[in-house]
């Protein structure tokens, strides 16, 4: 989250000689990081990065905290300049509002009445400081709430006291159906649950740290406002924001759960905005009701785990001179022998350090990362065994590069249209509820749609594709994660099934697999496309890669071409697999030529024993010719 | 080498004493000597003269054959050697020789001068080393039938061509041989010289052989009958190797300075009128047994030249057969396929972190909502879980499904395996609810987990280090930012230094650096394992630490400075126009 911090205002609570490009790049480096300076009327505006965590540096006077721990360091003067508070005139009657929260929701409520107010523009010097963090000026009373949330760090809130007809309120959880009006005009129906006030009659009249509700909001005719901040759950403000989508200032600092201690900081400072600038006069007693006092737990860290952390030796003094600057109190313990710090944070920090590690972070962000010296890991390494996937998939797509094929990498998610177009099955697949767009809703469980779209579009500037993909498809299990196969789609365009068929089996040839490439996929055609699947995941657990030494025949091996007549759609396949199998010295048979109704088929006799006479291959090749002819009907042609 | 001439010119045996004439005058051909001793030894006879015109074996010097006629008897002169510091004449006898009688000896001439002209050629070869190689050390020397000196040290076999021009030119100048031969051997050294160096004739450098620590330089002479037969244009392949040398170093020359068409620089270099051609039709003029080195030097430099016309690319081919190619045509490529940019990130990713230790693994894309947010220490509704803008494939019931948002699922389910230490690197495919021009619905992360006793921020900081210097360059570095991560605590934004300005966030003319925010680029999310999320995972906080970081790959890839890609959906366009760009 990014908050703007006027340097001239900064500077109200920060006396440094430290110059605004030595603020950016010291906080950058230990603390808030300061993303980009902007020069706005002779005045220099920080964007700050404030991390979640750190929801007590989102504010002038947070950043001015942070700065004078971390600009010593580099050698600056920084001094924290404490708010002043102001000693407010409260009114001995009591607020005349009956406020409730008998559930607690609210860590601590402070509230104020202001009368007679002066309700118009602020002045200017208010107003430039709103222009300069972003905050559209409205009109006195807003923007002094809005005023005192950037400067403390706490939000704040005014009532139109005089539409509290009721004068109760009552912090009460939202029951599902109930409906409001927020200040802006807009009608939201409530899921139930969210953090409300009641008016004691069942009327809903704030949302509260989140935004105001129409009902009660400063109007044109306030004459009297109540000045309300109230701390409460967390959890409850995030639910409500979120639920409604009412992402406010407001909301995103209470859903992070602010220093309540603040909150009395903040209705000090707007009362004594609000009676100098409206004019308007303080009507009652400070009203402070604060069961959720925070106790910040205190953390014990040794200072062997402090610097065998960081990585660096640092003085046992040091670390406790950080820690204070940075508002931790720190003990030394007496009881273990080793030495340890009891560290207690302060409240502004009671949520955020609660472990160790927190303090590790302290020491070592303010010590100075880049203080800090880089070493390779010494350790000894891991025994383990890699995943022999990783070095197929490359194996193959390195040869695919090389065999001339580009690599596409299509999106994981399909549309549904895709789904019905492929006949895949929607109820088994798994299926985003928050789509982005419908172009991407289901885990493919093909890489056919996504693969062949993508050459799709290729077509219209090319017309000869050569393209593969390896990546995963999402097998559906019921009531489990997919199951995440490894699956090679290769694409040619026309009709070249040999080619797919050949390429297929020469990658299946490298994983040594003894058995045929329908075990592992298909050659396919989709209109003008030729497609080859291969699951890499089956051939892996297949693989054999370890190739095997047959000694080098030392006899030359007899080699000869039978031609055979074969019948119409003869499938040759069968014929080689059976006629290599016929006998041990049958070495190799190859299909050599195909002409018309004749399968020439080249043969190699080998007998790693001996030379091979013609009186040895006669008997064999009448046992081939025999075969092709009982077998499958070919008929040895006669020359 | 036994060197009588080290004691003067006689040698002293007992009462017996030897004048060694050949080294006062070598040329004397003829001498009247008186016999000391004549006795059988064996089947053979050993004379010994008061003083000798036959030089005996020694100094690598052969030793003379000649005769010795006495009244009655006479005396064939076999083999001539020093023995106990006499001169021993072995031979066979017709005849009887008497003590005390004079005798006429005369040496066989021819093979006398042979023996000096191969010795002094010795010498002169010699001088030719010391000037080529300088740092070698002789340390013997044969002059007899495959003469060569040998020398400590080595020598490359391609100075054959030097030291022969230098042993020729010596030759050339016509010295006398009273020569100052250094530390090698003194002149005399025992051994018989020609007076002049002409007398020795051309000097052929026929090998120059290493054996360990050794080498020999073999030279050998033309013999008196053979200079008479051969014409005045002999070459010694040395020679001819030498011109070849000189004509190829002149063809490139011409070839690189050459404004001529192909066809006509190519018959000018290697035609048949080319110096190239002539040298080739002289390898007539080189003894026969030498020609066949001389036809590797030719090949050689023909291929050579050749090689700098194809360079000098207006070059064309004439085939014969075929007639003329346009070999500016372009030539027939090998099928060219591309890798899809992810996978090539990917593959270099998984290298670099192989390298130290870190292994690719595997974890599902669609997970329980437990390995994807839970168990990473978002509970359910928490303010944390914005950040991932997360598809959800069931979320109602207690069994959630999610599309994983990140690698980081990974984490926990690693350390479910139970082996320790960890060193994972997950790269996997990733779901959001976001499109724009630098979010894709789909992405791939890479994810790293390290866990092992004494991990600190100092290791994650070195294993970023590294790898940055290794996949964007080593003037690459890094810098952590403090960040806030449910399952890392410190948790770390990880930046690296601009490729452009180099963190200076200027750029050298001064102008701000568009690239980056302020010198550093946002790379990736990190932090060390929140002690929940190592308990999640079964492994005890107290003893293991760990830290883990994931990074965007196409963000990481974009990020290399010369790809020029400024939209991430571009990736997935699955236009092949894109992807053959790469």
């Amino acid at each position: 989250m990014n908050i703007k911090i006027p340097d001239s205002w900064l500077r109200e609570y920060l006396k440094t000689n430290a110059k605004p490009h030595d603020i950016q790049r010291c906080l950058s480096l230990c603390g808030p990081s300061i993303e980009r300076t902007e020069a706005i009327n002779g005045d220099v505006v920080y964007d700050v990065e404030v991390t979640t965590n750190r929801v007590d540096s989102f504010s002038i006077y947070g950043m001015a905290r942070e700065a004078a721990a971390i600009l010593p360091e580099f050698g600056y003067k920084a001094e924290l300049k404490p708010f002043k508070l102001p000693t407010i005139s409260q009114k001995q009657q009591k607020l005349d509002i009956n406020i409730l929260d008998t559930k607690q929701y609210c860590r601590r409520i402070v509230a104020i009445k202001i009368s007679h107010i002066r309700l118009g523009p602020s002045p200017q010097w208010l107003r430039t400081r709103l222009e300069k963090v972003g905050q559209r000026p409205l009109n006195n009373i807003i923007d002094i709430t809005n005023y005192v949330m950037w400067e403390t760090g706490h939000p704040c809130h005014a009532f139109d006291y005089d539409l509290l007809k009721n004068k109760t309120i009552i912090v009460r959880e939202a029951k599902r159906g109930e409906h409001m009006v927020t200040l802006d005009n807009k009608r939201y129906a409530l899921r139930g649950k969210e953090l409300v006030f009641d008016d004691g009659k069942g009327n809903i009249i704030d949302l509260p740290g989140i935004m105001g509700t129409a009902n009660t909001v400063i109007t044109d005719q306030t004459k009297n406002v109540l000045l309300f901040v109230e701390n409460s759950d967390p959890v409850h403000i995030r639910y409500g924001s979120m639920g409604l989508g009412i992402r406010t200032q407001a909301a995103t600092i209470n859903e992070k759960g602010p220093d309540p201690e603040t909150a009395y900081t903040a209705i000090v400072r707007a009362t004594s905005l609000a009676t100098e600038i409206t004019n308007g006069t303080i009507e009652s007693k400070l009203f402070d009701m604060y069961p959720g006092k925070m106790q910040p737990a205190t953390i014990s860290v040794s200072h062997t785990k402090l610097t065998s952390h960081i990585g660096v030796a640092i003085e046992a003094k040091r670390i406790s001179t950080i820690l204070n600057k940075l508002g931790f109190s720190v003990k030394k313990s007496s009881k273990k022998e080793e030495h340890t710090y009891m560290v207690t944070p302060p409240s502004w920090r009671s949520t955020d350090i609660t472990i160790p590690e927190d303090i590790v972070e302290e020491v070592a962000r303010i010590y100075g990362y880049h203080n800090i010296p880089s070493r390779l890991p010494e350790g000894e390494l891991p025994l383990i065994q890699a995943d022999p996937e990783f070095r197929w998939e490359e194996e193959i797509k390195i040869r695919l590069r090389d065999w001339g094929y580009t690599e596409l990498l299509t999106y994981s998610m399909i549309s549904e249209s895709q789904m019905d177009e492929f006949h895949l099955d929607k109820t088994s697949s798994y299926k985003i509820e928050n789509p982005l767009s419908e172009e991407w809703v289901h885990m493919r469980p093909s890489l056919r749609p996504g693969f062949l779209s993508a050459m799709k579009e290729n077509l219209s500037h090319a017309n000869d594709l050569r393209v593969f993909e390896l990546s995963k498809i999402y097998r559906f299990r019921k009531g489990d994660l997919p199951d995440e196969e490894d699956v090679l789609i290769v694409g040619l365009t026309e009709n070249r099934f040999f080619e797919a068929k050949g390429l297929g089996e020469a990658i299946l040839g490298l994983f040594g697999t003894p058995c045929a490439l329908d075990a592992y996929g298909s050659v396919t055609r989709e209109g003008e496309i030729t497609l080859l699947e291969l699951s890499v995941t089956k051939l892996v657990r297949d693989a054999k890669p370890i190739k095997k030494y047959t000694p080098i025949p030392k006899y030359p091996p007899v080699v000869e071409d039978l031609a055979f007549i074969v019948p119409d759609r003869f499938e040759i396949g069968p014929l080689i697999l059976a006629l290599k199998q016929a006998h041990p010295l049958v070495a190799s048979i190859t299909l050599l030529d195909v002409h018309e109704d004749t399968r020439t088929l080249h043969i190699t006799y080998q007998n790693p024993e001996k030379n091979l006479t013609n009186e040895d291959v006669i008997p064999i090749r009448e046992k081939l010719i025999r075969l092709a002819k009982d077998e499958s009907g070919a008929i040895l042609k006669s020359s | 080498m036994t060197n009588p001439a080290k004691r003067g010119f006689l040698l002293y045996n007992g009462e017996n004493m030897t004048e060694l004439v050949y080294l006062t005058d070598s040329y004397k051909k003829e001498l009247t000597a008186k016999i000391i001793s004549c006795e059988k030894k064996g089947n053979q006879w050993e004379i010994v003269l008061d003083k000798t015109i036959f030089y005996p074996e020694g100094g690598g010097q052969p030793s003379d054959k000649g005769e010795i006629i006495g009244k009655n008897g006479r005396v064939h002169v076999k083999h001539v050697r020093l023995r106990d510091d006499i001169v021993v004449h072995e031979a066979s006898l017709d005849g009887t020789l008497a003590k005390g009688e004079a005798v006429e000896c005369t040496i066989d001439w021819s093979l006398r001068y042979s023996n000096m002209r191969v010795h002094s050629a010795g010498h002169i070869v010699h001088e030719a080393v010391k000037l080529v190689a300088p740092q070698l050390t002789p340390i013997k020397a044969a002059h007899g039938s495959k003469p060569f000196i040998q020398y400590g040290g080595s020598l490359t076999i391609d100075k054959n061509f030097a030291i022969e021009k230098e042993a020729n030119v010596i030759v050339e100048k016509n010295v006398p041989l009273i020569l100052t031969v250094g530390d090698f051997s003194p002149m005399p050294d025992g051994g018989t010289q020609v007076k002049e160096s002409q007398e020795v004739g051309p000097i052929t450098i026929t090998e120059i052989e290493n054996t360990g620590d050794h080498v020999r330089v073999y030279y050998r002479i033309e013999t008196a009958q053979k200079e008479a037969e051969v014409s005045a244009e002999t070459l010694t392949a040395a020679q001819l190797t030498g011109i070849l040398l000189d004509t190829q170093q002149d063809a490139l020359q011409t070839i690189n300075s050459s404004t001529l068409p192909a066809d006509q620089l190519r018959l000018t270099v290697l035609g048949s009128k080319s110096n190239f051609a002539k040298d080739t039709r002289r390898i007539t003029d080189v003894p026969p047994a030498n020609r066949q080195s001389v036809g590797i030097v030719i090949n050689q430099v023909k291929k050579t030249i050749e090689e700098a016309l194809l360079r000098n690319s207006r070059f064309e081919v004439r085939n014969s057969k075929e007639g003329w190619i346009d070999v500016t045509m372009p030539g027939v490529k090998p099928p060219e396929g591309h890798l899809h940019i992810v996978t090539q990130a990917i593959m270099e990713i998984t290298r670099i972190f192989e390298r130290i230790g870190f292994t690719r693994v595997r974890h599902p894309e669609v997970d329980w909502d437990w390995y994807a947010f839970e168990s990473l220490n978002m509970a359910k509704n928490h303010p944390a879980r914005d950040e991932w803008e997360t598809f959800f494939i069931s979320s109602k019931g207690v069994k959630q499904i999610v599309l994983t948002p990140h690698t980081s699922n990974g984490q926990v389910r690693e350390m479910e395996k139970g082996k320790l230490p960890i060193r994972m690197i997950n790269i996997a495919k990733c779901y959001r609810r976001q499109i724009d021009v630098s979010h894709t619905p789909m992405f791939h992360q890479f994810e790293g987990l390290y866990v092992d006793k004494g991990v600190t921020i100092a290791h994650l900081k070195g294993v970023f280090d590294y790898f940055v210097k290794q996949f964007y360059g080593p003037n690459r570095t890094i810098r952590l930012r403090p960040f806030h991560f449910q399952f890392t605590e410190p948790s770390f934004e990880v930046d690296i230094n601009c490729g452009i300005c180099l963190g200076k966030g200027i750029l050298p003319n001064g102008q701000k650096c568009r690239l980056c925010k302020e010198g550093w680029l946002e790379m990736a999310g990190s932090g060390m394992v929140h002690p929940v999320v190592l308990r999640n995972g079964g492994i005890d906080p107290e003893k293991y630490s760990g830290f883990a970081f994931g990074w965007g790959v196409e963000r990481a890839y974009m990020m290399k400075n010369d790809t020029k890609l400024d939209d991430i959906r571009l990736i997935y366009s699955n236009d092949l126009r894109f992807l053959e760009q790469f």
